[in-house]
């Protein structure tokens, strides 16, 4: 019953024709990038509004009919952000602000790489440093002529 | 109830067998968790007969099935909630368990990876009997007291998991998630042990090999479903529940790599006992993040309130072994020195490094919003954009690490061997990357990409050709043979190249994701809409049913510079069960591009929405998926070496003798 309400008028629009509707509104650069930093507010799916898939979703259909109003307008695509951020709060934005508290989303990511390859380089440095000289294989290789230890490095670089 | 106790006992005997050094007590123990696998797929069989049976005085299957859902959904409807899927959980895990126990060797170290799989697995089987029992039958309250209650029919399944991949999906990701309890019982038994040389890792190679292929392709598989159900042109939307799987694949990832140091030097020990018990860690919190609701998620189970349990048992589990780890820090000490800084050891660092820190920007950004709302009190999102800003460049020197550890020697590279190995693979790259260019390539992501996908084509290309080379030059033969003896005498060696084949050309298919274009429509019969060469034409709206759902379609002509390619039906389904609407989209895949054809529905005045993306290169990702499980099976299958051969050769006859 559902379905056949639903569709009637689309059954029924089948035998209608009609002049092609410019769809650039919903193409444009601008609206991808509006719609992309957008997230859906339905309370369940998280989707991106340019990517929510939902049959007429209660959230992401508006948002996105009203970006492309509000970018027909002329108006800004950051404005238009900011318009929705101040609506909904900053749920609304699929990614964290880059200032005040948020910005440790961004940073710390940064700060535990560059600390992990300062500690890498640490430990190297100290595995390094602590290698007792008479037990290294380079070391005890040392009596063989440098002729001959070239030959056989060359040789298993080749085997490898 | 009688896993508890086959558990319970498992833990009891196996310790008492090693203080009163029975073998006859760790062999009960053992046997303990065969019974407990047995009587676990019992309980699984019993609650698959009641789906199949349709049988709805029981609520679990009240709720998640219907009398005409076909029955391999009725099957899949298994795992499709939190009580299902945890009792599957704990059975996959006890036949790991079981598969494990019943191995005749081991024996120093068995009695205590009985005693923490035992441990582990009481604790799942007490949330499957006590917290999330899905035996519970359905009553309806009345003024006498509750009285049963069956209803005509059941709630029936998401019509999103009415797919073949769902059928899949689940129990692969699981074996993947559960498959990890393996290394971290050999882990927790040789730190409690203090057994801590290489054995322990040369034990569970292969477990870990397993249970990381079932995770990766679970997924993949994931990514398909989504591509191919969910109707919105992507197949990873960095959703808290894809992000729990992705973090313990990463870890794992590490630990495959980083266990091959201390195998080889007996180095990072401590570092790969971490890793190892991170990793499973990862894994439960997997389970957590899933079934607590405390993010929001598409897949997520309802928000269920018995999920603080799985953060205790994280918490207990990760107390208990960092303490074994603190302990056991002195008999962790690393067994050899570093020779050279440039050398495959600091190769396999610098990977560690990088799984690590992506895993960590993961981790944090699926965190993030709980930690705002609790310092803040303000609800945000961290969306996809905040992941891909992130992590793409970690993974692009992922990409370019694949190409480089491979072409470090073991102890140290010398400058002329750095010269050598480098110099043709760099120069690929860079040809790669101006090509790229001078065909107007400005992406700059996507050009190194590609730049690096080319310098570690060729750097695993050279490894099997100087393989090859110096075989026929040992043994003569032609190219074909010598490269078939070549993988056959090191099978973990090349399949470990072939399975970074397979993550170039995942690669190159997320690079496709920068290109990347749709349009949307509404069109009347007869209208097109276009992107780039394609055409797409509203040719009818056909419509039908079918006994568990209505359909709606959007008859479409597609073409390519107006030569017709074919016609596609995307449609919208309800499902008569559930009411809910979904997307069936339709593909026509090449080896260059998707076009994807999204039905979306049909406006008031009656024309239909058509969403049309246009995605270069994803075929590439599932020809790497297939790629890199070809490469895992490879680097799973035993070398054939000559000293083994000789050993058979030898066992044989000594079979023979005694024969005689």
């Amino acid at each position: 019953m559902r379905f056949r309400l639903l569709f009637a008028p689309a059954l029924a629009a089948v035998l209608l024709t009609g002049p092609a509707v410019s769809q650039d509104r919903y193409n444009s650069a601008d609206y991808q990038r509006v719609t992309h930093a957008l997230t859906c507010q339905c309370g369940g799916c998280n989707a991106l509004v340019g990517e929510c898939a939902m049959d007429r979703c209660p959230s992401s259909e508006p948002i996105r009919e009203e970006v492309a109003e509000r970018l027909q307008a002329g108006e800004n695509a950051e404005d238009i952000i900011g318009t929705f951020a101040e609506r909904y709060g900053l749920v609304i934005l699929s990614a964290p602000p880059t200032s005040g508290f948020h910005l440790s989303a961004w940073v710390l990511p940064v700060v535990v790489l560059l600390g992990g390859a300062v500690l890498a380089v640490v430990v190297l440095r100290r595995w390094r440093s602590t290698a007792p000289a008479a037990a290294s294989p380079a070391a005890a290789a040392a009596d063989i002529p440098p002729e001959v230890l070239a030959r056989i490095e060359r040789d298993v670089e080749q085997i490898r | 109830m009688a896993v508890v106790v086959m558990c319970a006992y498992a833990i009891v005997a196996s310790l008492l067998g090693v203080r009163k050094q029975s073998t006859q007590l760790v062999t009960s123990a053992r046997r303990a968790l065969v019974a407990a696998a047995g009587f676990s797929a019992l309980s699984v069989a019993a609650l698959l007969a009641l789906f199949l049976a349709d049988d709805f005085r029981f609520q679990y299957v009240a709720s998640y099935s219907a009398a005409a859902l076909p029955w391999y959904y009725k099957v899949s409807a298994l795992w499709a909630g939190n009580d299902g899927s945890l009792l599957f959980w704990t059975f996959l895990m006890l036949v790991f368990a079981a598969a494990c126990a019943i191995q005749r060797k081991n024996d120093e170290l068995m009695p205590h990876v009985v005693a923490t799989l035992g441990g582990v697995i009481l604790f799942f089987a007490y949330m499957n009997y006590w917290v999330c029992n899905p035996f519970g039958q359905l009553a309806e309250i009345t003024a006498a007291g509750p009285i049963p209650f069956t209803p005509r029919d059941g709630n029936g399944l998401n019509p999103l998991l009415q797919h073949p991949i769902m059928a899949i999906h689940p129990p692969i990701l699981y074996t993947g998630y559960v498959g990890f309890v393996i290394p971290f019982a050999f882990c927790v038994a040789a730190l409690w042990t203090r057994r801590l040389d290489a054995a322990w890792i040369a034990n569970t190679r292969r477990w870990t090999l397993v249970a990381w292929f079932f995770l990766g392709s679970g997924i993949l598989l994931g990514g398909r479903w989504a591509y191919v159900e969910l109707g919105w042109g992507g197949y990873w939307g960095w959703d808290p529940v894809e992000n729990a799987a992705l973090m313990p694949w990463l870890t794992g990832t590490a630990f495959l790599h980083s266990v091959m140091i201390q195998e080889r030097k007996g180095m990072l020990k401590i570092w790969n006992a971490g890793l190892v018990i991170v990793t499973y860690l990862l894994c439960v919190f997997g389970t957590f993040l899933t079934r607590s609701g405390i993010v929001s998620s598409v897949h997520a189970f309802a928000s269920s309130e018995f999920a603080w349990r799985f953060l205790v048992f994280i918490i207990i589990a990760a107390a208990l072994s960092a303490a074994l780890l603190i302990t056991r820090i002195k008999d962790l000490r690393t067994e050899n020195e570093l020779e050279a800084v440039v050398s495959r050891e600091s190769g396999f660092l610098f990977n560690n490094l990088l799984l690590l820190a992506a895993c960590f920007a993961v981790f944090w950004g699926t965190l993030f919003p709980v930690l705002s709302e609790a310092i803040q009190g303000e609800q945000i999102t961290v969306g996809a954009p905040f992941f891909n800003r992130v992590n793409v460049p970690l993974g692009l020197a992922l990409l370019l690490m694949t190409g480089v550890g491979p072409l470090l020697a073991w102890r140290r590279s010398s400058v002329d061997s750095l010269k050598r190995n480098f110099t043709v693979p760099l120069l690929s790259g860079l040809a790669a990357a101006a090509l790229l260019f001078a065909f107007g390539m400005r992406h700059p992501y996507a050009i190194l990409c590609f730049a690096m996908s080319a310098f570690v084509v060729v750097t695993i290309s050279t490894e099997f050709h100087r393989g090859v080379r110096a075989r026929r030059a040992h043994r003569g033969g032609t190219y074909a043979t010598a490269l078939v003896d070549l993988v056959q005498r090191n099978t973990r060696r090349y399949g470990g190249y072939i399975v970074h084949f397979g993550i170039v050309l995942l690669f190159v298919g997320f690079a496709g994701n920068a290109f990347n274009k749709d349009v949307i429509a509404d069109l009347n019969r007869g209208e097109s809409t276009s992107i780039g060469p394609w055409k797409v034409t509203l040719q009818d709206l056909p419509g039908g049913e079918t006994p568990v759902y209505d359909w709606l379609g959007a008859q479409l002509l597609l073409s390519k510079n107006d030569e017709p390619v074919g016609i596609f039906q995307p449609r919208r389904q309800f499902d008569k069960a559930t009411g809910q609407a979904t997307s069936e989209v339709r593909r026509h895949a090449t080896f260059q591009e998707d076009i994807y054809l999204v039905f979306s529905g049909v406006t008031e005045d009656g024309r239909a929405t058509v969403h049309v993306y246009r995605n270069p290169l994803v075929r590439w990702v599932w020809i790497g998926a297939l790629v890199m499980f070809l490469g895992t099976v490879l680097t799973l299958l035993p070398n054939r070496s000559p000293v083994r051969r000789a050993e058979t050769v030898a066992a044989d006859r000594g079979a023979a003798l005694e024969a005689v």
